[in-house]
């Protein structure tokens, strides 16, 4: 086991592993906390989709996958996981996003018996045929949930219009038609692929011994060789398939998300990230021009905000909230950019953008499951966590500036869902 | 965690949660006043009105701006339903001067300025402007209209409406689309004082170090207010049962139905019901409780289906969401569950894991300083209140004789049911 040690000028440290089969280990020590938090991942999403099996063949698998899989593993031979922690009183749960699936627990109590659970069992699948037809009548409905869902419809209205090819534009939980293709083989096939040791991550933070959930860790994972994983996409065409979509839906306020597609030749690195986060913030954020033309005109309250979603081989950036008139919102947001290019980036809204965004991030170490969010965000991404603080503080408002080249109105996106005509 | 209770002034307290576990210091203002159905709305705006802006922070940009300097300092507002009172919560979270870059004084300018902004509205002549009062009632009006969107939100908030219709307990916390709309800016301000010479206050403060002045400002602002009146916050009234059951119907253009379950509980024990917590959570609080490994995980009538108890009412709600065509199934399931527990059928396992889960649940709340807040802002009924260790304790010596005992008062009051339009009732 190789051991690191990372140091903040603020006080706080962790420390990384990484086992002889490749796996990361971070875990931060908070002594003064009544409890931890733990987490157990694999860099597999929805959009993992085409790959090469360890033998060595194409597998390409149906949409939902991932998540049906997530649900899946609860379930072991001698009975469910969630039974387990039900004996310690943890909290148990699991979730799967378009690039990761993670298990995790949150306990007051017990923390080391609660280890060995989550890592038993992730590492113990067991798929049956009957089980699995079990899964798709819960997961169905699940799915049918989401169809209520506006906010998660109006993202994926987005999405859809905005690419081709990419498996980013299906729903993560698939759909009633494309789980029911699902078959145990399935599953065995991406859970052999991917919950490689080399491809996965354990994050801990809380009232823990490092050393202890090192020891632990390199007791109960299995050895395995670790293993380089590829995946297939198809190729993207740099266009968005339509530039506006709308759906009605029993909501009485429309909401609309509006997202620009990046080109990027590679996965965005986190300094890019950074400095297109800091540069929406001088376009939108709650102390620009822009927001507060948008809400002195009434067309946008609390609701609006804006995020970066980016991964292998897809990137937006999205604005989004409720509006009566999206379109408008739409209008002034390019009008914005368009003067940002033309005239820079504000320097005063800008140092008070990097005294936020600094602040937020310190903020953070006061929660093990964000601590344990960002070793896993970090993992998957490439990046240490006390980085990220570093490259808030050395960042400078004409990099920022330069950024402003990913946002191209020829590659946006207005999904709006709204109210019934005559309602 | 310990806590200290400071007396400010008559109607006024201060309770001080002395951690260095925190990276700064979070303080909340929390006003109590008796539920009111005509002034709810004006009411309820207040703590969004004075945290948009304020006389010396007259535009919403540059009091934003002021936050991000104090590296995002994170002020919140908010209004909730606490018994038959309603909460007015304005506070401000902010990092400790040690992590500031150019050795502000970050705390005491943040304290200073939430004191400000409850203290200090922007107000002329006895009238907040019609420009800060229409962009607040309109942000109000699209708050209340997103959460009727939201099914699950909104089948249990017309599930309680239902429940409670002759009783005040059934008022929307933050007021009707209507009457937000007709607020004027000298009715919201007459709200303001109201608040003030009204209102019973207690200040939450979680930090390493207490800021000073709190407590003095405090004291020297009630001096120059008439607080003969102080809200009694001990008066909520247990909710009544029904005769016959009330059941309600409703069709929306939605793909699947929800079912809402609201129960009568027949308690003494009031606001901190240690068994009413119990009973609740075995019946449907978590993936260890009767409805969820039943009637979700064995039965699949449900994709949700969870149960909660509101201890100072007296009551408990059960919330689901079905395939309509299982409405009637899932309905005598889940009170099939509830008989079980008054018999006794539930194992010592399935006990044991309701105890260790909450016990387990209520050490997290040390850990976070929203918890910690929302855990003393919901426990005005009785003072010095209870931390979650002395809780814990509690539910710790609840036995299962208690939890059969306090199931058997229970009596259905109102089934609710949400569903598609086009899909057969029943």
């Amino acid at each position: 086991m190789k051991k690191q040690i990372f140091e903040s000028p603020f006080g706080a440290e962790y420390v990384k592993a990484t086992l002889n089969n490749g796996l990361n280990i971070y875990v931060m020590e908070k002594p003064q906390f009544s409890s931890s938090y733990a987490l157990f991942g694999t860099k597999y999403g929805s959009v993992d989709m085409n790959f090469l099996s360890p033998e060595g063949e194409r597998v390409d698998i149906p949409a939902g996958t991932a998540h049906f899989l997530e649900h899946k593993l609860f379930e072991s031979e001698d009975g469910d996981a969630f039974s387990k922690f039900a004996e310690t009183g943890a909290s148990a749960n699991a979730f799967t996003s378009f690039d990761r699936t993670c298990y995790l627990f949150s306990c007051g109590d017990k923390f080391y018996e609660n280890f060995e659970i989550l890592l038993n069992f992730v590492q113990s699948p067991y798929f049956t045929a009957e089980t699995i037809k079990k899964e798709q009548g819960i997961i169905g409905q699940e799915i049918r949930m989401y169809d209520d869902s506006p906010g998660w419809r109006v993202l994926f209205n987005m999405l859809r219009s905005m690419y081709h090819n990419h498996p980013i534009k299906n729903d993560i939980a698939g759909t009633v038609e494309s789980i029911a293709e699902i078959t145990d083989k399935t599953l065995y096939d991406c859970y052999n692929t991917f919950y490689n040791p080399s491809n996965m991550f354990i994050a801990v933070c809380g009232n823990v011994d490092a050393n202890a959930v090192l020891d632990m860790a390199e007791k109960l994972i299995k050895p395995t060789a670790e293993r380089e994983v590829t995946r297939f996409f198809d190729s993207e065409r740099e266009s968005i398939i339509k530039p506006y979509i709308e759906e009605e839906m029993a909501v009485m306020l429309p909401m609309f998300a509006f997202g620009f597609k990046q080109n990027l030749p590679e996965k965005m690195s986190l300094k890019t990230y950074i400095g297109l986060n800091l540069l929406l913030e001088t376009i939108a954020g709650d102390s620009s021009p822009l927001y507060a033309r948008l809400t002195n005109d009434g067309l946008i309250g609390d609701s609006f905000g804006f995020e970066i979603m980016s991964g292998e081989n897809y990137s937006a950036v999205i604005f989004e909230g409720e509006s009566e008139n999206p379109e408008k919102v739409r209008e002034e947001i390019i009008k914005e950019i368009e003067n940002i290019r033309e005239n820079g980036v504000d320097k005063r809204l800008f140092s008070a953008a990097k005294f936020r965004y600094y602040g937020d991030e310190i903020r953070r170490l006061d929660s093990v499951e964000e601590i344990c969010m960002q070793f896993a965000d970090g993992d998957i991404n490439g990046y240490e966590l006390f980085e990220k603080i570093a490259c808030i503080k050395a960042i400078s408002a004409d990099e920022v500036y330069k950024y402003i080249n990913l946002l191209n109105e020829d590659y946006s996106v207005l999904s709006v869902v709204k109210p019934p005509e005559g309602k | 965690m310990p806590e200290r209770v400071i007396d400010i002034c008559r109607g006024a307290e201060e309770i001080y949660i002395k951690t260095d576990r925190f990276v700064g210091t979070h303080i909340s203002f929390n006003f109590y006043l008796p539920l009111n159905r005509e002034r709810q709305a004006e009411f309820a705006l207040l703590p969004f009105m004075l945290t948009s802006c304020g006389k010396n922070y007259p535009d919403f940009s540059r009091l934003n701006f002021t936050l991000s300097k104090l590296y995002g300092a994170n002020l919140f507002s908010a209004a909730e339903k606490v018994g038959d009172y309603l909460l007015l919560k304005m506070g401000i979270s902010v990092i400790d001067d040690k992590f500031a870059l150019d050795n502000e004084s970050i705390t005491a300018e943040a304290v200073s300025l939430l004191l400000d902004l409850i203290f200090n509205p922007k107000a002329e002549n006895g009238a907040f402007s019609q420009e800060d009062l229409a962009r607040e009632k309109r942000k109000a009006i699209e708050s209340i209209k997103s959460e009727m969107g939201e099914k699950r939100i909104y089948a249990k908030s017309r599930l309680i409406e239902e429940m409670f219709d002759d009783d005040i307990y059934s008022t929307p916390k933050c007021g009707t689309i209507s009457q937000v709309e007709n607020i004027t800016g000298e009715s919201l301000y007459k709200a303001w004082g109201d608040m003030l010479s009204t209102a019973f206050l207690r200040v939450n403060v979680i930090a390493a170090k207490e800021p000073a002045d709190i407590a003095a400002v405090i004291k020297e602002k009630f001096e120059k207010i008439d607080r003969t009146n102080i809200t009694d916050y001990s008066k909520t009234t247990p909710s009544r049962r029904r005769n016959n059951v009330k059941r309600v119907v409703e069709k929306q253009d939605i793909a699947q139905g929800k079912l809402g379950l609201g129960f009568n509980v027949v308690t003494t024990r009031g606001a901190e019901n240690e068994v009413l917590t119990v009973m609740a959570s075995l019946f449907g609080g978590g993936p260890y409780s009767l409805l969820f490994t039943n009637v979700r995980e064995k039965m699949s009538l449900c994709y949700y289906c969870a149960a909660s108890a509101v201890k100072e009412k007296g009551f408990i709600t059960v919330s689901s969401g079905i395939e309509p065509k299982n409405a009637e199934k899932a309905e005598k399931e889940i009170l099939n569950q509830l008989s079980l527990i008054g018999e006794g059928k539930f194992t010592d396992d399935e006990f044991g894991a309701t105890i260790r889960g909450i016990c387990d649940t209520l050490k997290t709340v040390n850990d976070s300083q929203g918890a910690l807040d929302t855990w003393y802002s919901n426990r005005i009924f009785i003072s010095p209140p209870f931390t979650p260790d002395e809780i814990a304790d509690k539910i710790g010596s609840v036995k299962r004789e208690d939890v059969i005992k306090l199931a058997r008062t229970v009596s259905l009051n109102t089934v609710y049911l949400l569903m598609p339009k086009g899909a057969e009732n029943k």
